[in-house]
């Protein structure tokens, strides 16, 4: 018993020093943040200040994760922070909850009689926290999001199949909820959350009708509430924003977003991705092999697996969409290592007679170590470089000029105040996210990119010439029109045009002659002609 | 009131249970049988299709039995004739490319006769482990055994390739190591048999012999035995590596030159290395089936492990050899066979699991009625392989000096302007970075390769190695590179070949580099074109990395 209480404290202090040190990186780093996350976090803030997704404000993602991160938006507005570091300080304490929670499960209603069992836990924590370390510019994506609201989830079901659910059961429901928003914020995440539940059926009788009331446990129902909750508000929501997601956006992306398609060489193969994959293969082959020690690795590795199949369904190889993949090889690898601590731990106990409870403390200490050295490490990079001044963009302190994602920062240090509108047409994400957001600039135009025309080029190119498709990308020209109406409306400082491809779509419009009549090119690098508005003052 | 009766029925209740929980499901007689006409009836089919499609044969098949056929010929491999191929798979492919040199029987016929007999005796070890073992799961094995024979005709476009040819060899010690491993006991002399083939097997390629390092590290992990690497499969097996290993002392110096510090040394760069251009959409193999089949069968085997001890192996298998799919980077369907044959083993099994479910139907299920039903599948699928050979043109084989004719159908795209331009005996240089479009062609219509390179694709890494890092690219592999391109101004010059083919795109760079657009353009002033797209519905769909230019092509006049 005071075994288990000394290891209950390891995992504590392990779940505290990692999230101190996400803490302590948010405030190291203000604005630091990926692109995809600035995107959304920028749609948060402007549904915030009343505009209606899809209508005054135009994005091609579903809308859930917005409403997710509405809450770091709102901590920004509230206690006068960079979003990006509310956005950051949002996803430690998610990540404290996660780890929390599944500390809960493990500790107070899992199986606890063998120190396989305790190392299975403790590795499962720590992999989970630790898994967000290694995304770099891709944390905060909805991958991440969907690990951290999952994960809880995934063990309750393991206790659940297991008939060791907590005795509470709004905790249950809870998790359930948080776990079913997970699996919503991409339809792709139900094929995993899926072929785990069928793993779990089919590992119990399915002849035995007892076997089904596991799909209606509070857990279980919790989830479905939420999907349910958010397939509902798709029919409560205005209807301007019903008929242009449902009529517009989601048919145009069901056949068009194979623009961005890639090899099947290119989703696994390239130096910046495989060593996922590699982890994966061979985390799995040896979990496979130790998955007596406990009932949690064999769904662990179903999920690990079948995580490919969204990934492929996607088939861009972006890096971020094999996060689930990571997550669940990086959680395998931690349990196969702590099972060998475990063993070298015995073994030194034995040769040794060092008491178990100080070798464990060695863990703790170690990751202690490591995480204070990466935050000396950390500080002094902060300190020895670059830093810009937060007062341009109306915060207090410094920022590492290195956070700021932009070939562009110079162009707006010139140019730029902080109350200017700002447009940039491009059919990426990146380079005006997250560079907007960090710097709090507001769009100049309803669109936030124009990532759907090249979505609509590809229906035009590569479809089939039905009515429906041409109907879609006659589409291109409203898009076009409603650029320049913004423009004309907002009368943005600088609008920013992406020379290649989208220079070739605003050609028949006539947008660039239509432009000149009020903005001069000031520049012209990293593919894209910049553009100031002329006879406003800087 | 419990009673002793009571107890001697729940006790006999839950023998049954566990047995049928635990697949301590015997294989009886008349099981036995309808496997074995099943196995046997699969390996006649095979070798019908391979007397109906003559030339049918895996383009690196080809290149590699060509490779072989050239050094019999006392040409130096690695120095006079180079393929990018182990020495285990040259000294396998000579056995049939020696036998092709005294029979009139076209080698590629040749060829897919001795892989059919390596498959049978494959099957024989298969089916010989399965029923003379004292193993408690032979309902099961026979389930894997019926598997791996069956995968061949899924798979019968990579019959012979050297991925087929591991599967082959180590498939039997495979079965042997999951007895031995689970204290059963596998028939001594099949499994020692089964050993030597692996020890084949896994020499074919350094990628296979760390597949078989992480299948033993897997099992050792999970059972802790050592008196399982006492077995007799795996003493053969480590016999045969090793004296592989060793061997490579007394190779000659230039053939142990080219391959332990070019070829060897090459692929490992190759596999590291990431070539930009196949990130482009279909630049790569789209199998993305097989991977959402490998992923589904996983769930399903998984969840169905406790029913057998065979599931786990057979499910690490498939990972593992996702694993080898992954590291080649190609993405090509023969490299994904491992994974499959893994995924079919595993997906047997859950087959097998249903199937215990059903009424016993031992005694019904005997070979007069199931052979009938399988005989009928083996010749519904003959029929279909027989269609485009009924409709297609002959080949006439008596002019490479081998016996019949041969359906074009299997010829391999660009055949017609080949057959156009050269006959059986001509001498053509075909320079690619890829093994098309120069093989399987070149041996399905008698055509010598000019040059010692059978394909540039060692000059395709030196330079992707070479501009992420001259410096080490210069010095470890300068030397071999001017081996490759200095002759080749001099033969074209001297010993002219009848054509000169290659992909503008890719060679141009090369040519320009190494100066021989000027000595082609010199030796043959007219160039035409040949195109991937020719008379694309007459001809096997094929697999190809990147893009397909059309091929600038010289001829020589006489």
């Amino acid at each position: 018993m005071k075994e288990q209480n000394i290891l209950k404290l390891i995992t504590l202090v392990l779940i505290s020093l990692f999230i101190f040190r996400l803490v302590y990186g948010a405030i190291l780093h203000p604005l630091y943040m990926g692109w995809d996350p600035g995107l959304h976090l920028n749609a948060a803030q402007l549904i915030l200040q009343g505009k209606v997704p899809y209508v005054d404000m135009m994005d091609v993602n579903p809308p859930l994760v917005w409403y997710i991160d509405m809450i770091p938006a709102l901590w920004a507005n509230m206690f006068h922070m960079p979003a990006p570091q509310a956005f950051t300080l949002f996803l430690a304490l998610v990540i404290l909850c996660s780890a929390s929670t599944c500390y809960f499960l493990f500790f107070q209603c899992a199986e606890n009689k063998k120190a396989e069992d305790t190392a299975t836990y403790i590795a499962f924590i720590v992999a989970l926290i630790y898994f967000n370390f290694l995304l770099s510019f891709d944390f905060g994506q909805r991958e991440t999001i969907f690990v951290l609201f999952y994960m809880p989830f995934f063990v309750l079901r393991w206790l659940c199949w297991n008939g060791r659910a907590p005795k509470q059961k709004w905790i249950s429901i809870l998790i359930g909820i948080i776990g079913g928003m997970g699996i919503c914020l991409k339809p792709y995440f139900l094929i995993p959350a899926l072929a785990v539940e069928i793993y779990f059926l089919l590992n119990k009788n399915v002849l035995d009708p007892k076997t089904y009331k596991h799909f209606i446990s509070p857990d279980a129902l919790g989830a479905l509430c939420a999907a349910s909750a958010y397939a509902l508000h798709f029919l409560l929501m205005p209807q301007a924003m019903r008929d242009n997601y449902f009529g517009f956006v989601v048919p145009a992306f069901m056949l068009g977003y194979n623009y961005w398609d890639t090899s099947l060489g290119g989703s696994f193969c390239p130096p910046d991705k495989r060593m996922v994959f590699w982890l994966m293969v061979l985390a799995c082959a040896l979990a496979l092999s130790l998955r007596r020690k406990s009932g949690l690795i064999e769904p662990l590795i179903v999920f690990g697996i079948t995580s490919n199949i969204p990934y492929l369904l996607q088939f861009k190889g972006w890096a971020y969409h094999d996060q689930p993949v990571l997550a669940a090889s990086l959680i395998l690898a931690f349990i196969a290592i702590s099972y060998f601590l475990v063993f070298i731990g015995e073994k030194i106990n034995e040769a040794c007679s060092i008491p178990h409870m100080i070798l464990v403390w060695i863990v703790p200490v170690a990751i202690g170590g490591y995480l204070a050295y990466d935050a000396f490490q950390d500080t002094q990079a902060v300190n020895r470089n670059a830093k810009v001044d937060m007062a341009f963009i109306g915060y207090d302190g410094f920022s590492p000029r290195s956070d700021i994602n932009s070939p562009f920062f110079d162009v707006f240090q010139k140019e730029w105040n902080r109350e200017d509108k700002v447009v940039f047409i491009s059919n990426g994400v990146t380079p005006e996210y997250p560079f907007l957001t960090q710097i709090n600039a507001a769009p100049g135009s309803r669109h936030l990119h124009c990532v759907i025309l090249s979505v609509l080029q590809y229906i035009k190119d590569m479809r089939e010439k039905t009515p429906k498709n041409i109907a879609l990308f006659e589409q291109e020209e409203r898009i076009v029109k409603e650029y320049i109406q913004d423009i004309e409306a907002n009368k943005p400082k600088l609008v920013f045009v992406q020379i290649g491809p989208v220079l070739d779509y605003l050609k028949p419009y006539g947008f660039v002659e239509k432009m000149q009549a009020s903005y001069d090119k000031i520049e012209s690098h990293d593919n894209f002609d910049v553009y100031k508005l002329r006879n406003k003052g800087s | 009131m419990i009673t002793s009766a009571n107890l001697n029925s729940l006790k006999i209740e839950s023998t049954k249970r566990l047995t049928k929980l635990r697949g301590h499901k015997d294989l009886s007689k008349s099981e036995a049988q309808v496997l074995i006409t099943a196995v046997v009836l699969i390996q006649l089919t095979l070798l019908c299709v391979f007397i109906m499609h003559t030339l049918m044969i895996p383009a690196e098949a080809a290149k590699h039995l060509n490779f072989a056929m050239i050094v019999l010929q006392g040409k130096m491999p690695y120095k006079d004739v180079v393929d990018m191929v182990s020495p285990m798979m040259l000294y396998i492919d000579v056995i049939p490319a020696y036998i092709a040199k005294f029979v009139h029987i076209h080698p590629i016929v040749v060829y897919n006769i001795f892989v059919w007999i390596l498959s049978c005796i494959s099957q024989v070890l298969c089916l010989g482990l399965v029923l003379k073992s004292q193993t408690r799961e032979k309902y099961f094995l026979s389930a894997v055994v019926l598997a791996n024979a069956l995968l061949q005709l899924f798979f019968l476009q990579e019959f012979g390739q050297i991925d087929h040819l591991f599967l082959l060899f180590t498939t039997p010690y495979w079965l042997s190591r999951f007895m031995r491993w689970n204290s059963q006991k596998p028939a001594q002399s099949f499994a020692m048999f089964a050993g030597i083939g692996a020890g084949i097997g896994f020499s074919l390629s350094f990628l296979y012999s760390f597949f078989f390092l992480l299948i033993e590290f897997c099992f050792w992990i999970e059972k802790r035995r050592q008196e399982a690497f006492t077995g007799p499969e795996f003493a053969c097996c480590c016999a045969i590596m090793l004296l592989y290993l060793g061997h490579m002392i007394i190779l000659p110096e230039a053939m142990a030159s080219g391959y332990l510090s070019w070829i060897l040394p090459l692929t490992f760069v190759d596999y590291w290395l990431w070539d930009e251009r196949l990130t482009f959409v279909e630049k790569t193999p789209d199998r993305r089936d097989l991977i959402y089949i490998f992923a589904i069968v996983s769930v399903l085997a998984i969840a169905s492990s406790r029913r057998s001890r065979l599931v786990i192996p057979a499910v690490t298998f498939s990972v593992l050899g996702f694993g080898l799919y992954l590291i080649q980077g190609q993405m090509f369907t023969y490299q994904a066979l491992p994974m499959m044959w893994g995924v079919g083993f595993a997906l047997a099994l859950v087959i097998a699991f249903a199937t215990t479910y059903l009424p016993d139907m031992s005694k019904k299920v005997k070979p007069t009625i199931v052979a009938p039903v399988v005989l009928i599948s083996c010749l519904i699928f003959l029929y279909f392989q027989y269609l485009p050979v009924s409709k297609s043109a002959r080949l006439d084989l008596t002019k490479q000096n081998c016996w019949g004719s041969a359906p074009k159908c299997d010829l391999s795209n660009m055949s017609e302007f080949f057959e156009s331009k050269t006959k059986p005996g001509d001498s053509v240089l075909i320079l690619n970075d890829r093994t098309r479009p120069a093989y399987p062609l070149i041996l399905q219509l008698g055509l010598k390769p000019a040059g010692a390179m059978l394909d540039y694709a060692p000059s395709r890494i030196y330079e992707n190695y070479f501009a992420l890092d001259n410096m080490a690219a210069i010095s470890k592999f300068i030397y071999f590179e001017n081996l490759v391109w200095e002759p080749l101004s001099s033969m074209i010059v001297f010993k002219t070949p009848k054509l000169v083919l290659y992909d503008q795109d890719a060679m141009n760079p090369l040519l320009d580099k190494h100066l021989l657009k000027t000595t082609l353009t010199n030796i043959y002033p007219d160039a035409v074109y040949a195109d991937w797209s020719e008379n694309i519905h007459k001809h096997p769909k094929f697999e190809y990395l990147s893009f397909r230019f059309p091929a600038a092509v010289h001829v020589r006049k006489n």
